[in-house]
C-alpha cells in the first residue's frame, strides 16, 4: 500500500512538473517578438460594447483590421454587459490578472490610474495626432489612456411620432419639452418623454443625471469643497422632479424598455446619449432618418462620458498591446474604428462618412455638443465620483419618489456625502 | 508472548489501516471546506480590520476596529440591518405558510394532482433573471398586471417598484413567489412519513380537519419545519440577486439589505474591508438564528425523549 502510494505521489508530482513546464512554454509562445522585430501573440481585448446588436459587430470588425496590419497578432475577445463587466475588469486587475487591453468609463479610469494598475502608453502614442481632450488621461505626464470614445448628450425625437401629434419644433426649455410631451401622449398613444429614473440602474443613472445640474450651470465641487447643494444643482432637480412629476414619462420603465418603445414608434423625446441614439438605427422600426436631434433643453451645456482605453499594467502581452495602441491611434486605426462609434469624438480628429452623415441627420448636434460639454468626473474628488454620488441620487430619488424639497435632499446629500468617501 | 498479546501485535496494524482510510475518505470533503469556506472566512474577517481596497486587495494595511466602529455609528448600517430582519421574517414566514398549504392540499388524492405539483414547483425551477424579468413587467406602472388589474377594479395605481411604500413589499412577493415551492416539496415529502392509520382513527373519532392536522400532522412535520426554517432563514440573509436585479437597493434605501450593502461597498465604492465588515455582522446574524436553532431542536428532543 505504502509503495502504491509512494507511485501515486511521484506520478503527481512528475505530472504537475510537466504541466508547470507545459504552462510556461505556452506562456512564452503567447507574448514574442519575431525576427522583423514586431511584437506577436495573442492579445484579449476587453469592451461591453461588443455585446450591443449591430454597433458590437462592427467594433470588433473595425478592431480585427489589426490583425492585417500586424500578421503576428491575433485578437481574443472578451465581453459581458457592462453592470458585469465593470466588476469583473476591477476585480481582474487587482488581482494582478485581466485582459491586455480594454475600455473603461472616466471614473473607473480615474480609480485603476490612482491603483497603479494601467500601462504608460508614451511610446504608443509618441508622434501621433491625438487631441488635446486625450490629455485629460495623462496622470503625472504618463499618458494612461486613450479616448476610445467621448459621448454627449442631445434632446432627440422620433419623427414619426412627434409628426403624429402635430409638433414641427423642437422644445428649447424644459418648460416647452412638457408641454410638447403631454401634446404627445394627447394626440397619440405614445409615451412623452423619457430617461432613466431607477436606482436599480444607478451605475448608468448617475452618469446620465448630470445633464440636469450642469444645464443649470451646477457642479458637485469648486475643486477642492464639494458643493452639492448649490442653487444651480437646486434648480437642476427642479427641472427633472418638474418633468418626473409632469406626468409624461412611462415611470417604472428601464433603459432598455423605453428605448425599445422608442425604436418601435411608441415614445416621443428622450435626452440619450450618440452611442445609444446610433443603435436605433438598426434592428427597430426606424432608421436615422426618422431621428431628430436638438440641442439639450437647459442654458448651459451638458456633460459627456468620455470611454477610454488603456492597457493592463500587468498584461504579459505589454510590448504587444502597445503596438496595439499605436495602430488604434494611427489614421487607419481611427478610420477602421469609425464606422462603429457613429457620432462620437474619437481620439484623434477624424471626420464623420459622408454616408454616415447622410444616413445619420441627427449626428451633427452631438459632436457640436463635443466642444461644450463637461466631464462626469467630480473635480478634486475624481476618484471619488461614484461614492458622492451614489449619495447624490439617493437624495434625487427621495426627491421625486417622496417628494422631498429638493433643496433639502441635496442639503442632506452635501452632509453624509464627507461619510460616503471616508 | 501470550495469546492475547499476539492477538493485540495483528489486529493494530489492521486498525490503524482503518483508521488511516477514515482519515483519507474525509480528507477530500475537509480540504474542500477548508479551501473554499474556513480559510476564505477567514480572510473576510481579516480584511474587515484593514483598509484594503478592491483595486489592491493584498495592499490593506491594519487598522484595527475603525471599518466596524464606523459601521455601527451609521445609519445606513442599523437601516440595512432592519431591512434584512423584516425582509427575511416576512419570507420565512410567507414561503413557511404558503409552502406548507400547498404541500396540504397536494397532499390529497384528486384529478390532475400531478400536473398541479408540476406547476407548482415551476417557480423555483426558474431562473431567478427570467423571474425578475417578470416581475418587472408585472410591476410596470403603466401597462404592468398589478396596475391593469388595480385600474379596472376602482383600486387606483401604485409605483410598485418605485414608491418607497411598496418597494420592499414588491421584492417580498417575488421573493415568497420564487421560493415557495422548495418548502412546498420538502414538506410534501414529510407529509409521506405521518401514518395513514392515524389520520383515518381522528376521521372516526370525529376529528374536523383543523383538528387533525394541530394534532396528527403538526407534531409529525414539525421537525422538518424546523429545518425548513433555519435553511429559509440563512437563506433570506444570504439572498442578493432578486433584491439587486428588482430594485438595486431602492426605492430610498428601502430594500437595501446587507448583503446589497456589501455588494455595493465592494464594487461601487470599491471598498473591500468595510464590505468584509459587513460580512462579517451578515455572519453574525447566520450565527445567532443556526444558535438559536439548535437551542430550540435540543429542547424538543429532550422533551420528546422524556415524554
Amino acid at each position: 500500500m505504502n509503495l502504491k502510494l509512494h507511485r501515486g505521489l511521484a506520478a503527481t508530482a512528475t505530472f504537475c512538473l510537466i504541466a508547470g513546464l507545459a504552462a510556461c512554454a505556452d506562456s512564452g509562445e503567447d507574448n514574442q517578438d519575431t525576427s522583423d522585430g514586431k511584437a506577436a501573440g495573442t492579445l484579449v481585448v476587453a469592451n461591453y460594447q461588443f455585446l450591443e446588436s449591430g454597433r458590437g459587430e462592427a467594433l470588433w470588425n473595425g478592431l480585427l483590421q489589426y490583425e492585417s496590419a500586424n500578421s503576428d497578432a491575433k485578437l481574443e475577445q472578451s465581453a459581458s454587459p457592462y453592470l458585469q463587466y465593470v466588476d469583473k475588469i476591477n476585480t481582474e486587475l487587482g488581482a494582478g490578472a485581466g485582459p491586455d487591453v480594454f475600455v473603461i468609463q472616466e471614473a473607473q479610469f480615474a480609480t485603476l490610474a490612482e491603483a497603479g494598475l494601467l500601462a504608460t502608453l508614451n511610446s504608443a502614442v509618441e508622434g501621433s495626432d491625438i487631441t488635446d481632450l486625450n490629455s485629460g488621461l495623462k496622470i503625472d505626464g504618463n499618458q494612461l489612456g486613450v479616448i476610445w470614445e467621448q459621448v454627449t448628450y442631445a434632446l432627440i425625437a422620433n419623427k414619426n411620432v412627434i409628426e403624429d401629434a402635430g409638433i414641427t419644433e423642437m422644445p428649447t426649455t424644459v418648460d416647452e419639452l412638457i408641454a410638447a410631451a403631454l401634446q404627445v401622449q394627447e394626440r397619440t398613444d405614445a409615451s412623452g418623454f423619457a430617461v432613466r429614473h431607477l436606482m436599480s440602474e444607478f451605475e448608468s443613472w448617475w452618469m446620465d443625471y448630470n445633464v440636469w445640474p450642469f444645464g443649470f450651470d451646477g457642479a458637485w465641487s469648486d475643486g477642492e469643497e464639494l458643493t452639492i447643494d448649490s442653487p444651480e444643482n437646486i434648480a437642476g432637480l427642479e427641472a427633472y422632479k418638474a418633468v418626473y412629476d409632469a406626468g409624461i414619462m412611462p415611470l417604472g420603465d428601464d433603459a432598455s424598455t423605453y428605448r425599445t418603445k422608442f425604436k418601435e414608434n411608441q415614445l416621443a423625446f428622450m435626452i440619450e446619449n450618440n452611442g445609444a441614439t446610433l443603435s436605433f438605427t438598426s434592428g427597430g422600426a426606424i432608421t436615422g432618418q426618422d431621428i431628430e436631434s436638438s440641442p439639450l433643453p437647459f442654458e448651459y451645456p451638458g456633460q459627456h462620458q468620455r470611454i477610454v482605453l488603456a492597457v493592463n499594467a500587468n498584461s504579459d502581452n505589454k510590448a504587444l498591446a502597445l503596438d496595439f495602441i499605436k495602430w488604434f491611434v494611427s489614421p487607419e486605426g481611427q478610420t477602421a474604428i469609425r464606422p462603429g462609434l457613429g457620432a462620437s469624438t474619437l481620439a484623434t480628429d477624424v471626420p464623420l462618412g459622408a454616408d454616415f452623415e447622410a444616413a445619420n441627420p441627427w449626428a451633427q448636434t452631438f459632436l457640436d455638443a463635443a466642444a461644450t460639454s463637461r466631464s462626469n468626473l467630480i473635480p478634486g474628488f475624481e476618484t471619488e465620483t461614484k461614492p458622492i454620488m451614489q449619495v447624490i441620487m439617493q437624495a434625487v430619488e427621495r426627491s421625486i419618489t417622496q417628494g422631498q424639497d429638493p433643496a433639502a435632499a441635496l442639503a442632506e446629500a452635501q452632509e453624509q456625502a464627507p461619510a460616503a468617501v471616508g | 508472548m501470550t495469546l492475547s498479546a499476539e492477538v493485540t501485535e495483528r489486529v493494530a496494524p489492521k486498525k490503524r489501516r482503518r483508521d488511516l482510510a477514515r482519515y483519507l475518505y474525509i480528507a477530500p470533503a475537509t480540504l474542500y471546506v477548508l479551501m473554499f469556506a474556513v480559510v476564505p472566512m477567514v480572510r473576510g474577517v481579516w480584511l474587515g480590520f484593514t483598509d484594503t481596497k478592491l483595486t489592491n486587495p493584498s495592499g490593506g494595511r491594519f487598522i484595527g476596529l475603525d471599518n466596524y466602529t464606523s459601521l455601527l455609528g451609521s445609519e445606513a448600517f442599523w437601516n440595512s440591518i432592519r431591512t434584512t430582519i423584516l425582509y427575511t421574517l416576512v419570507t420565512v414566514i410567507g414561503t413557511l405558510v404558503l409552502g406548507t398549504s400547498a404541500a396540504l392540499a397536494l397532499n390529497r388524492a384528486f384529478a390532475g394532482r400531478a400536473l398541479l405539483r408540476g406547476l407548482l414547483t415551476f417557480p423555483y425551477a426558474m431562473p431567478t433573471i427570467a423571474a425578475v424579468l417578470v416581475f418587472i413587467w408585472i410591476y410596470n406602472p403603466s401597462s404592468g398586471l398589478f396596475n391593469r388589474v388595480g385600474r379596472v377594479l376602482g383600486i387606483g395605481e401604485a409605483g410598485w417598484l418605485t414608491d418607497p411604500e411598496y418597494g420592499l413589499a414588491s421584492v417580498l412577493i417575488a421573493t415568497i413567489w420564487k421560493v415557495f415551492p422548495i418548502v412546498m416539496l420538502i414538506v410534501l415529502a414529510a407529509l409521506q412519513s405521518v401514518p395513514e392509520e392515524l389520520r383515518e382513527a381522528a376521521r372516526v373519532d370525529g376529528a374536523d380537519a383543523l383538528s387533525s392536522f394541530r394534532g396528527i400532522v403538526l407534531p409529525h412535520i414539525m421537525p422538518t419545519l424546523r429545518i425548513v426554517a433555519l435553511l429559509m432563514t440563512i437563506w433570506s440573509i444570504r439572498r442578493f440577486e432578486i433584491i439587486y436585479l428588482l430594485t438595486g437597493g431602492g426605492p430610498v434605501e428601502t430594500t437595501n439589505t446587507v448583503v446589497v450593502s456589501i455588494y455595493r461597498r465592494a464594487f461601487s465604492d470599491l471598498d473591500l474591508s468595510t464590505a468584509a465588515a459587513l460580512g462579517v455582522f451578515g455572519l453574525l446574524l447566520s450565527f445567532i438564528v443556526t444558535v438559536a436553532f439548535f437551542i430550540i431542536e435540543t429542547r424538543e428532543t429532550r422533551k420528546e425523549a422524556s415524554s
